[in-house]
């Protein structure tokens, strides 16, 4: 235990009891007479007999099939279970010798962004759990990870039946964040419930929306997609420019082509919506762009390999769609600012993709040390078809060529280097800013803000 | 225009401890010893402050389950038979010690003490300490906040959105009914914070909030100010990160001011140290000894043994440890180099009842670090997040990371052997109020039906307190913690049941109504 993360006041005002013990214990019950507790008619007696009968009667196990995961530290998720004892007998009679050796296993996904690359697609690892039990504590070996879970029995010939999947959850982080970044952003004016309501109200979901769209982008930087209602029509959208033989730069002319529709939508934009006004999606204004997702998914993973298993709770019908499209690493203000050599260093030697740029401007020079290309992929799954709210996660795919003998370092990670030399490292981006910053190249294939 | 700020901001929180179903309830006292020994001593600081002009010097966080039990009628009355056993007690003491030239100064400190709580109380404020507060924030000395409904630990309650939400829409819409006004800032329950929140920050009106250190210096991308500026979600809504430095000279069992040896020591009171006999009177079950509040001795050192207190000794040691607290701050901000925007912010938070109940010179401390602090604001000026956001409206744009100020930094402390069994009851309650509220969202306010409604969202943010499983993990009252979460489970269950049937006894409903009386403005749609 650290000073630092001591429980302020753990040692607080809770001991106040100490020593006295707690509860209707160290209480003294009321007398007949009504209770002071307001014009009700209660005397403490009944109070007691209501509270007492209740809690006796009422406080009940839960019931249903469930898989939850909590994380409790970067390096420790907790999951809970309730699997009906029905569902567990049949699950068996579906194995080999009806299962009679089969154990319970937690089966966890790694959707971490940079993971997907390997074979299976998403790394998976088992967990072996006590039947008895109904919660299991589980260690980790890493920070900063997104996992889901399922619940099942497995046969010794490695057979899998699966009960319940879990919900998806993300480890803290344990250290600085690698992406090394500066961009202002004004502070939200204060806002009050009323105004909200008086505008209003905030929709259910608004907060994933927002986080998605944030409405401080002025509205030239908005997503085409808030100004579909407001037009009345979609903005056309020219097709994805095609990948280049060795998955390089975009086709000027298509940059172009989007770039037009952009400047007609953002028009658009400003006329009908007021600076402040929260953009609002009718679901069957985004199918079309949805369909053309799907679209460049099915291009795509027919170039990188099988899809995505769907991660997903029982009764939802997730979407998965994969928009990798290759940007320009631009020469100002990007997530990694510099490639160096760093011969030496922590024994690795190599190259290391990093520093940090002054928020003022300082001096940044672009200058690749070897041949790299990167490629931003999202992956978006909504809870059907149609429905809000989406979820989204976003990284840099960055390819390239090692040259030289030496291990590759980048962003502080060990790379690994195929026998040709070539490399691939994922870096997640956040969620906020950047994923809409992504959504707004995705559309307007305009690349770097700043025109890079 | 001043180098750098410091922001000082206090939480006050402590859970909805009402029982009228007893003629009287130990746990109570932890109000009732708050108000005579915090709350009463910070107001008299803060309105001292007011009358010399300090402006803008602490934000002070009022937790809405504490804003509910310092408007509760019930509670008042409770409060002042409290007070009068003390004053009893204390006549008692002064007699008792009249001989004894160290102990009796010390008698007649609490006796006065008592009475000042009881003028400033009832006669002052009519009993109303949250009037005395939204006067104190009207006049601009203090900006108060507040936190979630009942203080729920949000990161592990995130699994059901619904229960995140209601969470902080019931605590804003409480603050602003009791106080008048919205408040700006949120208080994280123990600083808890998970990406993604600051979305239901903003739905609930929050302009800012606080996050533990890394929860800053882990933030994505990186911070590039570190903690000496605050960040700006993607959604514009700020986030403050307390600063290590300022926290462990207060916190710190080693190095904190609060372990120096002159200042009284809090274990040794008369309801260990006298008689059983004598003390008996005063004690609420008549058997069973507990804190009275007179204490004489001071630190003194490591051992048990103690030497009497000595207030000028510690008033003294007051004012050194306000001069360090200052010194330091001035350097901290000094060595952040030339003047720079945004400047440079130490932001020092601190549990309230540390202040008074615990570090018994707490409050004078305070008083002495923002009367130095404001004469000489050009090295260090003290500032809110309000004003300093004025000021500095255009900040770096990042994502804090998850993170909490408890044990470890996360979420250990609310999540572990001793009491993981209550998550799979509130995850799926809340998920089942979800439910219930879509399905009977039309029952007219005011019947039978909507009440029923109203009280199982109260069940369920009762059961959601942060302080259950914070107790549960603690030594003492483990029992008190459990017997409470169950309760209100049950509550919550019986009453979802009445609703489903549509058959609610209302005499029942009413009894839960009496025995659970918080929030009355409570939406049943804000489960939706």
């Amino acid at each position: 235990m650290t000073e630092k993360h001591h429980k302020p006041g753990s040692g607080g005002r809770r001991h106040a009891a100490a020593g006295a013990g707690g509860g209707a214990g160290t209480t003294r019950p009321a007398r007949a007479a009504e209770a002071a507790a307001g014009p009700a008619p209660f005397s403490g007696t009944e109070l007691r007999q209501v509270s007492t009968h209740i809690t006796t009667q009422w406080f009940l196990p839960v019931e249903g099939n469930r898989l939850t995961l909590m994380e409790i530290d970067p390096w420790r998720v907790h999951a809970y279970w309730n699997v009906a004892e029905a569902d567990l007998t049949a699950a068996r009679t579906g194995l080999p010798d009806e299962g009679r050796d089969a154990v319970l296993v937690l089966r966890f996904t790694d959707l971490s962004p940079g993971t997907f690359d390997a074979a299976p697609p998403h790394p998976r690892f088992d967990v072996e759990v006590q039947q008895a039990r109904n919660n299991w504590y589980i260690g980790l070996w890493r920070d900063a990870k997104h996992y889901s879970a399922e619940l099942g029995l497995r046969a010794p010939d490695g057979t899998f039946v699966g009960l319940v999947r879990s919900n998806e959850v993300v480890t803290p982080r344990s250290g600085p964040s690698p992406e090394v970044d500066f961009r202002h952003l004004e502070v939200r004016p204060p806002r009050t419930l009323q105004a909200q309501r008086a505008a209003g109200g905030t929709e259910r979901n608004d907060a994933l929306l927002r986080d998605l769209f944030p409405k401080r982008l002025p509205p030239v930087d908005d997503y085409p997609l808030a100004v579909a209602e407001a037009t009345g029509g979609l903005v056309e959208e020219p097709p994805f420019p095609a990948l280049g033989a060795e998955g390089g730069d975009l086709a000027p002319a298509a940059w172009e082509a989007v770039g037009a529709a952009d400047a007609r939508s953002d028009a658009a934009t400003a006329a009908t919506a007021g600076a402040d006004a929260f953009p609002v999606i009718p679901a069957a204004e985004i199918e079309p762009y949805r369909a053309l997702a799907r679209r460049e998914r099915a291009r795509v993973l027919a170039r990188i390999g099988p899809p995505l298993p769907p991660v997903a709770e029982e009764g939802v019908s997730p979407t998965v769609e994969l928009q990798p499209q290759p940007l320009p690493i631009p020469p100002a203000n990007p997530p990694v600012d510099e490639v160096r050599t760093e011969p030496g260093g922590d024994g690795h030697g190599g190259y290391s993709l990093g520093g940090s740029q002054a928020p003022w401007g300082g001096a940044s020079v672009w200058q690749p040390a070897i041949p790299l290309e990167a490629v931003l992929a999202a992956v978006v799954s909504s809870p059907g078809q149609g429905e809000w709210p989406v979820q989204a996660s976003v990284e840099l795919v960055v390819r390239g060529r090692n040259s030289s003998a030496s291990p590759l370092t980048l962003c502080g990670e060990r790379v690994q280097v195929g026998d040709d030399g070539t490399f691939t490292l994922r870096l997640p981006l956040a969620q906020g800013t950047e994923l809409a910053e992504l959504i707004r190249r995705l559309c307007s294939r305009y690349g770097d803000k700043d025109g890079g | 225009m001043p180098r750098g700020y410091q922001c000082i901001v206090l939480h006050a929180h402590l859970p909805y401890i009402r029982h009228p179903e007893y003629d009287s309830f130990l746990e109570e006292n932890w109000l009732f010893e708050a108000i005579t020994e915090t709350y009463v001593p910070l107001i008299l600081a803060l309105e001292r402050l007011r009358d010399a002009g300090v402006r803008e010097c602490l934000t002070l966080s009022l937790s809405p389950t504490l804003l509910t039990m310092l408007r509760d009628p019930f509670l008042q009355a409770r409060y002042l038979a409290h007070v009068d056993r003390l004053q009893r007690l204390a006549a008692r003491e002064v007699r008792r010690t009249r001989d004894d030239p160290a102990f009796a100064p010390l008698a007649r400190l609490y006796r006065d003490r008592l009475e000042e709580a009881v003028a400033l109380f009832e006669t002052r404020y009519a009993r109303d300490l949250v009037d005395a507060f939204a006067r104190l924030q009207a006049d601009g000395v203090v900006e108060l906040i507040t936190t979630a409904a009942t203080h729920g630990y949000l990161p592990l309650l995130k699994t059901e959105t619904v229960a995140v939400r209601a969470q902080l829409l019931v605590g804003a819409q409480t603050f602003q009914s009791m106080v008048g006004v919205p408040a700006r800032g949120a208080w994280l329950p123990e600083c808890g914070y998970y990406p993604g929140l600051e979305g239901l920050l903003e739905e609930a009106g929050y302009n800012y909030f606080f996050v533990d250190s890394h929860g800053i210096l882990n933030a994505t991308p990186r911070p590039y100010y570190g903690l000496s500026a605050p960040l700006v979600c993607p959604n514009g809504v700020a986030a403050f990160g307390r600063d290590p430095e300022s926290s462990r000279r207060v916190w710190s069992r080693q190095e904190g001011y609060p372990g120096d040896f002159q200042y009284r020591d809090f274990y040794r009171d008369i309801g260990f140290d006298l008689d059983f006999d004598y003390i008996r009177p005063f004690i609420l079950d008549g058997h069973t000894r507990i804190h009275t509040g007179f204490k004489y001795y001071g630190i003194t050192g490591p051992d048990e043994h103690k030497l009497p207190y000595d207030p000028a000794q510690a008033a003294r040691r007051v004012a050194a440890h306000a001069e360090d607290f200052v010194g330091r701050s001035r350097r901290h901000i000094a060595a952040q180099g030339e003047r720079r925007s945004p400047a440079p912010l130490i932001v020092s938070p601190y549990d309230a009842e540390l202040f008074g109940h615990w570090w018994f010179e707490g409050p004078q401390w305070l008083e002495a670090v923002i009367r130095r602090m404001a004469d000489a604001p050009d090295a260090a000026a003290l500032t809110t997040p309000s004003a300093y956001l004025a000021g500095h409206s255009s900040l770096q744009s990042a994502t804090p990371s998850a993170s909490s100020w408890g044990d470890g930094g996360y979420n250990a402390f609310w999540l572990n052997p001793g009491n993981d069994w209550i998550y799979p009851h509130l995850h799926d309650a809340a998920h089942r109020m979800n439910v219930l509220a879509r399905q009977h969202g039309d029952a007219a306010p005011g019947s039978l039906p909507y009440r029923a409604l109203q009280q199982a969202g109260r069940s369920l943010l009762l059961a959601q307190a942060s302080d259950w499983a914070f107790i549960m993990k603690s030594d003492t009252a483990k029992e008190y913690a459990r017997r409470r979460t169950r309760d209100h489970l049950a509550r919550f269950n019986y009453l979802e049941q009445c609703v489903l049937v549509g058959t609610i006894d209302e005499r029942r409903l009413q009894a839960l109504e009496v025995m659970d009386q918080l929030f009355p403005d409570l939406e049943p749609a804000v489960y939706c």
